[in-house]
């Protein structure tokens, strides 16, 4: 029997939003690697969300909640960022701080950072912009 | 890193020092956080601070910044933290160091680093001084209150870039100059004269004699015949503010936020006129945090209430214990403050709702029924406390067209000011070694030592007690009455005819 139509289109969907996101998480870490900053973990994932990549740099334990776009019809990546995400991202960094207590002995000053990326529908890259510690 | 900054709370018009704690640490996510029971208005400090210091060209430190207002049960409201907050940011980090002596830091701040008019710096000087504060630190377009208190070094803050640039030596602030109070305090103006006020002769004198005493009126009369008009000629007929009054006056304005930015000192006799669609707490005092209501802004001076009958009759019964006691007692579940409130009570009224009732050529409409209830509004034990009860009756036509001779006669508010002024110094060289300022303040002991009667005005009195059923209260406010217009007569001792004129104001017909 084949399958409903809505279903298999929400399925496509989100394979594609999963390659949507993978490929932001792929510009985001080049982008931090070339800064100067160690990726620790990328896709720390537990039931109540996940924090796209983790990366260390001086003394700071980095959380990057990374945003890709493409096409710029349905507003800037920025907007995608609300107060609950933010939160959640908190949260998440938060367990993850409780879990890593070496790690954020060596690192111990933490920050929450966010890397909006909008790309042009022929994969050209449009912008990148990296903001630092948003919770502040 | 920790900072400590003193600064200060107020709760009515008591003032306690509250220490600003700052710690910034580097340790764990950036946050700001105030503790120690801040209101909402303390809690938008936070982005106050954090904005003026960036449009300062200061980096806001990106740090765990914790901010604990000590100490922590006593519950804080307004926007003069900002400025303490700040320093103590400034000094953790290291950019400024605090003053040797111990200092003060209170005030509001704009976006743009500049210091904005805060309330209450009166209050706030006058603590420091008694606290042994050296420095106190306030926004310049609020300064002016605090130069009256000598014995501080006031020193008027414009922005945050000046007070840097102060505490690292650079450009000093120059100190406020000390202002003595009787340099500032002047004489009231009124909107009438009192020679503008054709007729009336009866309610003029009442006016004298409640300006000269401090004691409290009525006027009766139908509409038109310049009840409302006689109020508002008050202002320009009472004595002086002294020096001691100002500041408690004052105190009372700067801490409701009354004093507009610039300003110092109240410098006349308050006149509040409340009209009488104005709330039992406008009116009383109230709220959360308990607020001076009128009765308290016209402390030492007048409230004028016209329209005497449409107050609510809650109001009314509530004027009751301030007009006997002079303060007000404001208890709410959030704490308990002591306002101030003697002032001079003048009420207005008509006879009946119509308003003609006992006019010689107009007929009154009003049924026994509605003239009646309208006179209820006015309780026995309210009226009681009323001295000087008179009636303003409809002025003749012809009086309006005076000729040059009776102009002359008219007299005019300068020479009856002059008058009354007299008095009340006589009263004030009374009064010197207790705390009562007025002839109406005197309690029953102080009427048995200061008011002496003539035989002949003993035996008036008992006499008027006995046949008008007097009440014992009403009995000891007839002497206090006596005393004023023995007083603006200048005479030592209460006559027959002093007592008399007090009996029949009494008197309502």
């Amino acid at each position: 029997m084949p399958r409903p139509f809505n279903i298999v289109f929400a399925h496509k969907v989100k394979q594609q939003n999963y390659q949507t996101g993978q490929k932001g998480e792929q510009i985001a870490k080049q982008f931090l690697e070339k800064n100067g900053y160690e990726i620790q973990e990328q896709n720390f994932r537990t039931k109540s969300g996940e924090i796209d990549i983790i990366a260390t740099k001086d003394h700071e334990l980095v959380f990057v909640e990374v945003k890709l776009k493409i096409g710029n019809d349905f507003g800037s990546p920025e907007e995608m960022i609300n107060a609950h995400k933010i939160a959640q991202i908190q949260k998440m960094a938060e367990y993850y701080v409780s879990l890593n207590q070496r790690l954020c002995q060596k690192y111990y000053q933490f920050r929450i950072d966010a890397i909006c990326i909008l790309i042009g529908l022929n994969n050209e890259k449009m912008s990148l912009n990296h903001w630092r510690n948003i919770t502040g | 890193m920790l900072a400590k900054v003193l600064s200060a709370t107020h709760l009515g018009l008591q003032t306690l020092p509250v220490e600003v704690e700052v710690n910034i640490s580097q340790k764990g996510f950036p946050g700001f956080t105030i503790i120690g029971l801040p209101s909402k208005s303390i809690e938008e400090a936070k982005e106050r601070a954090k904005t003026a210091l960036v449009n300062s060209g200061i980096d806001f430190p990106t740090a765990k910044i914790i901010v604990n207002l000590a100490p922590a049960d006593i519950p804080k409201e307004g926007s003069c933290y900002d400025l303490p907050i700040v320093v103590g940011i400034l000094s953790c980090l290291g950019l400024i160091t605090p003053p040797k002596e111990k200092s003060l830091f209170y005030g509001e701040l704009s976006l743009d680093g500049t210091l904005r008019h805060t309330k209450g710096i009166l209050l706030l000087a006058i603590a420091a001084k008694e606290m042994g504060i050296k420095n106190i630190f306030i926004p310049e377009p609020s300064a002016n209150e605090a130069s009256v208190i000598n014995g501080i070094n006031i020193f008027p803050v414009k922005s945050l870039k000046s007070l840097i640039s102060h505490l690292a030596n650079v450009e000093i602030i120059p100190k406020l100059n000390y202002q003595p109070i009787g340099n500032l305090l002047e004489l009231g103006q009124a909107d009438f004269d009192f020679s503008e006020i054709l007729g009336q002769e009866q309610a003029k004198r009442a006016l004298e004699i409640a300006a000269a005493g401090g004691h409290n009126v009525f006027l009766q009369g139908p509409p038109g015949s310049g009840k409302t008009m006689l109020a508002r000629a008050l202002p320009g007929i009472m004595p002086p503010l002294t020096e001691e009054e100002s500041l408690e006056v004052t105190k009372i304005y700067s801490v409701s936020g009354n004093i507009p930015a610039g300003g110092s000192i109240i410098k006349t006799r308050p006149f509040r006129s409340s009209h009488h669609t104005t709330s039992l707490v406008g009116i009383i005092g109230g709220g959360s945090p308990p607020h001076p209501g009128e009765i308290s802004l016209a402390h030492r001076g007048v409230l004028f209430l016209d329209e005497f009958p449409e107050f609510p009759r809650s109001i009314l019964e509530a004027l009751r214990q301030p007009l006997e006691d002079g303060v007000i007692a404001i208890s709410r579940a959030s704490g308990s403050v002591k306002f101030p409130a003697e002032f001079t009570l003048v009420a207005a009224a008509n006879p009946c709702p119509c308003g003609y009732l006992g006019d010689p050529k107009k007929e009154c409409r009003c049924t026994p029924r509605q003239i009646q209830n309208y006179q209820n509004k006015l309780s026995g034990p309210l009226m009681d406390r009323i001295d000087l009860q008179i009636t303003a009756p409809a002025v003749e036509i012809e009086k309006l067209f005076p000729n040059k001779k009776q102009k002359q006669n008219l007299e005019t508010s300068e020479s009856i000011r002059k008058r009354i002024t007299k008095a009340r110094k006589k009263q004030e060289v009374r009064f010197s070694k207790t705390n009562i300022h007025t002839n109406s303040g005197m309690k029953n002991k102080h009427v048995k030592e200061f008011c002496q009667l003539s035989p002949g005005a003993d035996a008036i009195l008992k006499k008027a007690a006995n046949i008008y059923n007097l009440s014992a209260r009403a009995y000891f406010r007839i002497i206090k009455l006596s005393r004023t217009i023995a007083d603006i007569g200048n005479k030592e001792r209460i006559g027959e005819e002093d007592i008399a004129e007090a009996i029949q104001y009494r008197l309502r017909s």
